[in-house]
């Protein structure tokens, strides 16, 4: 009796220190394996089905577009985990959206008008930051653009372009967002699904995923935070408050 | 164990980095205040009664003429900087211990100038005709003593510190502390051991260590080692690396890659030993060109861990070979081939060696450092303003709510976050918010305007959006109004009200009402 009740958590205790050896050796790239070996950066669990290896690969190009949330959701949870990120050229990004996304502010720099430097700028970004996001109009030529990745290459940094870019390895398109939560007068934004089309360089299958992204802080956050009525919701006397499909 | 050490301290330094910004006359009596009381008053304000602490009123009473400035403590750190400078000219590093007060070890200085008085002499001279700013000097052993050896301008004899110190109050203690958090926990220790009748600090030494350290805890212990004459730590002097330059002229222009490598692997080894000699790394490596036509070619190398490996001559020659075989046998976009009469290498950056190192699993560490380095010359490239960096603040609007300063400067948010911030767009914020408002129409179904009126209502529900130069789209779905009057006691004062739409071409935007004119503020997207 003694013996099962000893011995029960001592395996439990085995499994998971083995588990967390895993997960130190994936992290660190000390075990041989394609992701290992990679060098991934982490990305959130919502968006990790539509990158072709579950994180952002080291030295890769990704162009997303159609989608600004996509963009700044790739770069969330790396940037929790210590990682650097700055955004050129898109001073429109809503910073706020990024904090309640997961992205820690404290490391993310911005450099909203790069004007005709952006070449050396993102240059010395690239030799710096773990993740640069581009946004559309740099003043950058073809061979600029090559160039950039060949050094992102070699850096082991992340581009993410919210523009078409020649030459991505990924490719992602926000084809249509379904929100859900507005009404007729009533409700409010609460939660999105976005229909992601991926292509790029060696995946020409043109895989179409679902990606959910709850309105409320992803951060510990289950897929039912958009069901949980919130304090902020205005009022709405003559319907009982229904979620409904949108768009 | 304590060191002989140099203190130079400029009095009021506050008040006179803030004079010499606003360009105020030196006769005119100033102060600097933090909004609440007095934390700086100057020679001339002094003299008509003005004191530290006192309140602006009160201050403006004794001195009507008074100027007031505002406390910035970025002001009081860039404008010493230019007198640490001017120290450094007499000696070979220093440590700034806060604005206005710098330290360093007296002995080799000392005995490098002659002797101390000498080296108090130079550097007070030095400060004066480099910047033009009054300063005193002191010298005793341990930091509290020279720290109140400075104040009076003396140069207390070796082992004579603690006799020195001893018939002192002990609030002379507060002299040594700089921050303003030690400043009130010093301030609260300083009146228990005046209540406890413990008024020199000849009297808190002659108490066991040990038991001080047991009744007052680690300000305790602190204040007794100060008291005693001894230091904490020695000083953390800065030291400033130069960028390390080598260079080879060719007697006859260079044509081919092969003669140019051999002068590369000269001046890369002579390059590598001097790092070597320093024992420091460089972070960037800078390598020069100069053809016969007089072109200058430069071309900037990344050299940290992370690019390089551990920086060796071969390796430095590696690296000037493929960038001559590049400039020499010309391609599509470079310069025009041409001899070289002249070849450069610097390193930039120099860095002691060690402070990167590989991690044990892989990475590198220092990851923050080189991102701050990076952000340093995008700053240097497009100016302080061209790189922000930005925090969560209280607000309403979803650009309220973020707050945008420079890199590097630490302005405190406008307002607090965690207040409840009624009226608050609900999450999640849009992705996109627009830098100016686009005006848009908003139609009803019978294309008339949508108004809000003085009640809040909407004259009816929302049926088309139009911003200008498209078509009107479709309203699929809506949710508002929801009013936002802020800060109307203010001549900023806004009222707004907003709504929620989603359009028939899958855009969802956030439209604004304001003196019945719409715009579309932010895009969820």
């Amino acid at each position: 009796m003694t013996a099962m009740t000893t011995t029960a958590p001592a395996v439990d205790r085995a499994a998971r220190a083995r588990a967390v050896l895993a997960k130190v050796e994936q992290h660190t790239s000390a075990r041989t394996g394609v992701e290992a070996a990679d060098r991934l950066l982490p990305v959130l669990p919502v968006v990790a089905s539509v990158l072709p290896q579950g994180g952002l690969r080291r030295g890769s190009t990704l162009a997303v577009t159609g989608s600004t949330s996509l963009v700044l959701a790739l770069v969330a949870q790396a940037s929790r985990e210590g990682s650097w990120a700055a955004v050129v050229g898109l001073p429109g990004v809503g910073l706020l959206a990024a904090a309640q996304l997961g992205v820690d502010l404290s490391r993310l720099a911005l450099v909203p008008h790069p004007g005709g430097d952006a070449a050396t700028v993102l240059g010395a970004l690239v030799d710096g930051v773990d993740i640069v996001v581009l946004g559309p109009g740099l003043a950058l030529v073809d061979a600029d653009r090559r160039r950039l990745m060949a050094r992102a290459r070699e850096r082991g940094t992340v581009l993410i372009s919210a523009a078409p870019w020649a030459g991505a390895q990924v490719v992602l398109t926000a084809e249509r967002t379904r929100w859900t939560g507005l009404g007729a007068g009533d409700g409010y934004l609460r939660a999105r699904e976005l229909t992601v089309t991926r292509s790029g360089r060696g995946d020409s299958t043109g895989a179409r995923l679902l990606v959910n992204l709850p309105g409320g802080p992803v951060v510990g956050a289950s897929s039912g935070a958009a069901d949980v009525p919130s304090f902020d919701a205005p009022p709405s006397f003559d319907a009982p408050p229904s979620l409904r499909l949108v768009g | 164990m304590s060191i002989r050490t140099v203190v130079l301290w400029v009095p009021d330094w506050p008040v006179l980095a803030a004079m010499t910004q606003e360009e105020i006359p030196a006769d005119q009596p100033v102060a600097v205040h933090d909004g609440r009381a007095l934390t700086a008053v100057s020679a001339v304000a002094r003299a008509q009664g003005v004191r530290r602490g006192m309140r602006r009123r009160e201050a403006q009473r004794r001195c009507p003429e008074l100027v007031l400035l505002h406390r910035d403590e970025g002001r009081d750190v860039r404008a010493f900087e230019p007198v640490a400078v001017a120290a450094e000219t007499v000696v070979a590093g220093v440590e700034v211990t806060r604005p206005g007060m710098l330290l360093l070890p007296a002995g080799g200085a000392s005995r490098y100038h002659g002797s101390e008085h000498v080296l108090a002499e130079q550097l007070v001279t030095q400060v004066a005709e480099l910047t033009g700013h009054e300063s005193q000097v002191g010298v005793a052993d341990g930091l509290l003593a020279a720290v109140l050896a400075a104040r009076a301008s003396l140069v207390v004899p070796p082992d004579a510190s603690a006799a020195f110190l001893a018939p002192r109050g002990v609030s002379e203690l507060l002299h040594a502390v700089a921050g303003e958090r030690a400043m009130a926990e010093v301030g609260a220790f300083i009146d228990l051991l005046h209540r406890l009748g413990l008024r020199t600090l000849g009297a808190l030494v002659a108490l066991p260590a040990a038991a001080v350290s047991a009744r007052f805890g680690p300000v305790g212990s602190w204040a007794h080692r100060l008291a005693r004459g001894e230091d904490l730590r020695p000083a953390a002097l800065r030291r400033i690396e130069q960028d390390i330059e080598v260079g080879y002229d060719f007697d006859e222009p260079a044509q081919r890659v092969d003669e140019a490598a051999f002068a590369a692997r000269r001046i890369a080894e002579e390059l590598y030993t001097l790092l070597v000699d320093r024992s420091a790394s460089c972070g960037r490596l800078r390598i020069t060109a100069r053809t016969e036509g007089g072109q200058e070619l430069v071309r900037t190398w990344r050299t940290d861990i992370g690019a390089l490996g551990a920086l060796t001559a071969a390796r430095i020659t590696d690296r000037v070979r493929w960038q001559l075989e590049g400039w020499l046998s010309g391609s599509a976009q470079g310069p025009e081939p041409a001899p070289l009469i002249h070849l450069g290498l610097c390193a930039e950056e120099v860095v002691t060696a060690g402070a990167e190192q590989e991690l044990l699993w892989g990475g590198v560490s220092g990851s923050d450092s080189r991102a701050h380095r990076a952000l340093l010359r995008v700053q240097g490239l497009l100016g302080g303003d061209g790189v922000l960096t930005a925090e969560v603040q209280g607000g309403r609007a979803p650009s309220d709510q973020v707050h945008l300063v420079p890199w590097g400067q630490a302005v405190p948010p406008v307002r607090p976050a965690d207040r409840p911030w009624p009226g608050r767009l609900p999450e999640p914020a849009p992705a996109t918010v627009l830098t100016a408002p686009v005006p848009a129409r908003v139609l009803d179904a019978a294309q008339r305007a949508v108004q809000v009126d003085a009640r809040l209502a909407l004259s009816a529900p929302p049926a088309l959006v139009a911003v200008p130069p498209e078509p009107p789209t479709t309203v699929l779905a809506w949710a508002g109004p929801w009013p936002v009057a802020e800060r109307w006691w203010t001549p900023e004062g806004r009222r707004r009200v907003y709504l929620q739409v989603a359009l028939d071409d899958g855009r969802v935007l956030l439209l604004a009402s304001s003196r019945g004119v719409w715009s579309v503020e932010a895009l969820y997207d």
